[in-house]
């Protein structure tokens, strides 16, 4: 049986035979997957066996959408593409907005699923539920910037672009997927993956609307949620500020790691210039996503000094931190070059400038040179450094672009020396901008999500925050350094942000809300009830999968060990979070017994599996499942 | 004795220079300043049951109510942002 709210509408695209075939999904897919990495999960599970080479032909790549995107309900923007990660050797996904996935959904496609590898470069274009596979050799070398641009003078103001760029043509580890020349479908490194298979571009058009059940509810919904903003200090902080209202906030307060995360506030004086007001003072106007009435972007041109007149998205917390207080770099106008590289080149800007922090350090310790780095001085805090080793990794070209090109692990594999110990990733992905040390449920989901590393999949720290919206019903946690008991705050967190992002909206406009409008914009939409207990049980049901597919890959999160200055082994001695050391493992044992997930291997138990519905899983985990 | 005072709130972001008796403390501190501030300022420090929902640093560590402030002091009150 269709359902409305989705284009009942899955493209399956051979790019080796050039072959493109559909299939629909039907009501129970909806209701037990949601959509995004959810159904995404459930398509590589079920079709990729264990053991393929992620930037190899038989590899699925998928661009997803939600049951939301593209409809009514608030930010209804986001796409998520998945694969198995080059980076992790495990799941991988990596959500954006924009508007690529509102007009996915708008020419007729819930989901695209890629296999094999196109033998020259091609571009996809979706139009009224038709995939063409086309030549894309004129593109291929160009940034994102002008390949977006050139894409749609060629198809119309109403095309809408998601693209890699030339890191992910050369399959760097460090690539992403960008649409709206800044927005980014950041980690996992699945810009590698599209580049692998030689597809420069998907283009769909922004025209017509979404198939709903009740579109005037949907409606009425939407500005019962939109009126309530107006007094929201969160709304109020994000629409004024964006994500960079909190970088000075983060380094005075321990969140935003410092110096590669060795540092503390008192490293890094300068952190007001890259932060709230100073970076409001050069945007030039608001970006908002498709919709979206938070409008949290920006763009932004560089006033003074010798890179004025520069143009670009925004930096984005993450991007400030990463390129900011990891490097102790105070000079914005760099950030705003290095993230301006990161945008064109399609570069994670979370990764890469996690891997100029790395280097920053091997500098320092004598384990790289100038030689080694093309004659760059790569002293803490060098502006230039920032963005002349951004763009070396970008191009992937000179010796210092080679050596970091892919990230963390990999140069420090390629040093070798000892300097693993100052590569700061969780199982090949670098941390995310946050500190389990100021918010020590991190130090538990950096581990246990299917993807490591990640500060976007929700857990117990946003109870530590208070980052959540009302009504969801989890209990206060008095004392974030109490370590005991915090597996279920951190289970019924996730489960929540799970089918956040299935779901296909932002998750800091969901963040603001209520929790009940989540289920309710859902089941306006595609015609079913769901309720907060549905949003749990999905929850659950796409946390085990995604588990599920990496043990099936020989990867066991319980193996995953944080470097350890991230969780203060040593801790620090001085600043808010001195003497703070996270015992991260605890609240991991706490969120495998309230998940039902064995205490041996971090694999959900058999038992939680049928419970789920996941009984399909078992004929390959069966063992791991049984462990206990 | 002058205690140099940051509001970090994000709504209100400024740089104060506030006269308090020798000896005082954190907490009498922040009490003295609540009455004192603005309906908007307060309802940026403290949630609805009066608690303070920030952080309070005393020349970049985390402070104690009953910590005594010294001539100098640097006291920053730290809404936390999230950012992503």
């Amino acid at each position: 049986m269709s359902v409305q709210g989705i284009a009942n509408r899955m493209g399956l695209i051979d790019l080796g035979a050039g072959r493109v075939s559909y299939e629909t999904l039907d009501q129970d897919m909806v209701r037990r997957y949601l959509g995004g990495y959810g159904l995404g999960a459930y398509f590589l599970f079920t079709r990729q066996p264990a053991g393929v080479d992620p930037l190899g032909p038989k590899a699925w790549l998928g661009f997803t959408t939600g049951p939301l995107t593209g409809t009514e309900a608030v930010t209804g923007n986001r796409f998520t593409v998945v694969a198995k990660s080059p980076k992790t050797g495990g799941w991988g996904d990596a959500n954006c907005g924009g508007n690529f996935g509102p007009a996915m959904k708008l020419s007729g496609f819930d989901h695209l699923f890629f296999q094999g590898a196109a033998p020259e470069p091609v571009i996809v274009h979706l139009i009224e539920g038709r995939a063409e596979i086309r030549p894309a050799g004129r593109l291929w070398g160009l940034g994102c910037l002008e390949t977006e641009e050139r894409l749609i003078e060629e198809y119309g103001r109403d095309a809408a672009v998601a693209c890699i760029g030339p890191a992910g043509e050369r399959a760097s580890l460090l690539a992403c997927v960008i649409n709206q020349k800044g927005r980014a479908a950041g980690r996992s490194g699945l810009g590698a993956v599209m580049g692998a298979k030689r597809i420069k571009a998907v283009v769909a058009h922004l025209q017509g609307e979404v198939p709903v059940a009740d579109r005037e509810g949907l409606r009425r919904l939407r500005q019962e949620i939109v009126s309530g903003y107006k007094d929201n200090p969160g709304y109020k902080g994000f629409h004024k500020y964006g994500t960079c209202g909190g970088t000075a906030n983060s380094v005075l307060r321990g969140d935003a790691p410092i110096k590669n995360w060795a540092g503390t506030a008192r490293d890094f004086p300068g952190t007001e210039a890259i932060s709230d007001d100073r970076v409001i003072a050069i945007q030039e106007k608001h970006f908002g996503c498709w919709r979206c009435p938070v409008a949290c972007g920006g763009h932004v041109i560089v006033k003074e000094g010798h890179r004025a007149g520069l143009e670009g998205h925004k930096p984005e917390y993450e991007t400030l931190a990463a390129f900011g207080s990891m490097c102790l770099n105070d000079d914005l106008a760099s950030i705003v070059q290095a993230n301006n590289i990161c945008n064109d080149f399609g570069l994670d800007t979370i990764s890469a400038g996690a891997t100029v922090a790395l280097a920053m350090e091997l500098y320092e310790r004598g384990l790289i040179t100038r030689q080694d780095v093309g004659g760059l001085d790569l002293s803490w805090g060098s502006a230039e450094a920032v963005v002349g080793l951004t763009e070396q990794m970008a191009r992937g070209e000179g010796p210092a672009g080679r050596l970091f090109g892919d990230g963390a692990r990999a140069a420090a594999e390629r040093i070798g020396r000892g300097a693993a110990e100052a590569a700061m990733h969780a199982g090949g992905e670098e941390l995310a901008m946050h500190d389990p040390r100021c918010s020590p449920g991190l130090g538990a989901s950096y581990v246990i999500d299917a993807t490591p590393g990640r500060h976007t999949q929700w857990s117990s720290w946003l109870v530590e925050e208070g980052f959540l919206p009302s009504g969801l019903g989890i209990p206060r946690i008095k004392d974030r350094y109490n370590y005991r008991g915090k597996g279920p705050a951190h289970f019924y967190t996730s489960n929540f942000g799970h089918c956040v992002n299935a779901a296909g909206v932002c998750w800091f406009a969901t963040a603001i809300s209520r929790a009940s409008a989540l289920p309710e914009f859902l089941s306006l939409a595609v015609g079913l009830e769901f309720g907060l207990a549905e949003m749990q049980e999905i929850g659950a049901r796409l946390a085990a999968l995604r588990m599920a597919f990496n043990i099936r890959e020989g990867l066991r999160s319980l193996d995953i060990r944080l470097p350890g200055r991230v969780i203060g082994d040593p801790p620090l001695d001085s600043g808010p979070t001195k003497g703070v050391r996270v015992d991260n493992l605890q609240e991991i044992r706490d969120y495998l017994e309230a998940a039902g997930w064995n205490q041996s291997n971090g694999c959900p138990s058999e038992a939680t599996l049928k419970s789920l519905g996941l009984e399909f899983t078992l004929e390959q985990i069966g063992p791991a499942a049984r462990a206990g | 004795m002058k205690i140099k005072l940051r509001l970090r709130l994000v709504q209100v972001r400024d740089d104060l220079e506030v006269d308090a008796p020798e000896g005082d403390s954190v907490g009498s501190f922040l009490s003295r300043f609540l009455e004192d501030c603005g309906e908007a300022t307060r309802g940026l420090i403290l949630d609805p049951a009066g608690r303070l929902k920030v952080l309070t640093l005393v020349n970049q560590e985390k402070a104690r109510p009953d910590q005594t402030l010294v001539h100098g002091d640097e006291l920053v009150l730290v809404l936390p942002v999230f950012g992503g």
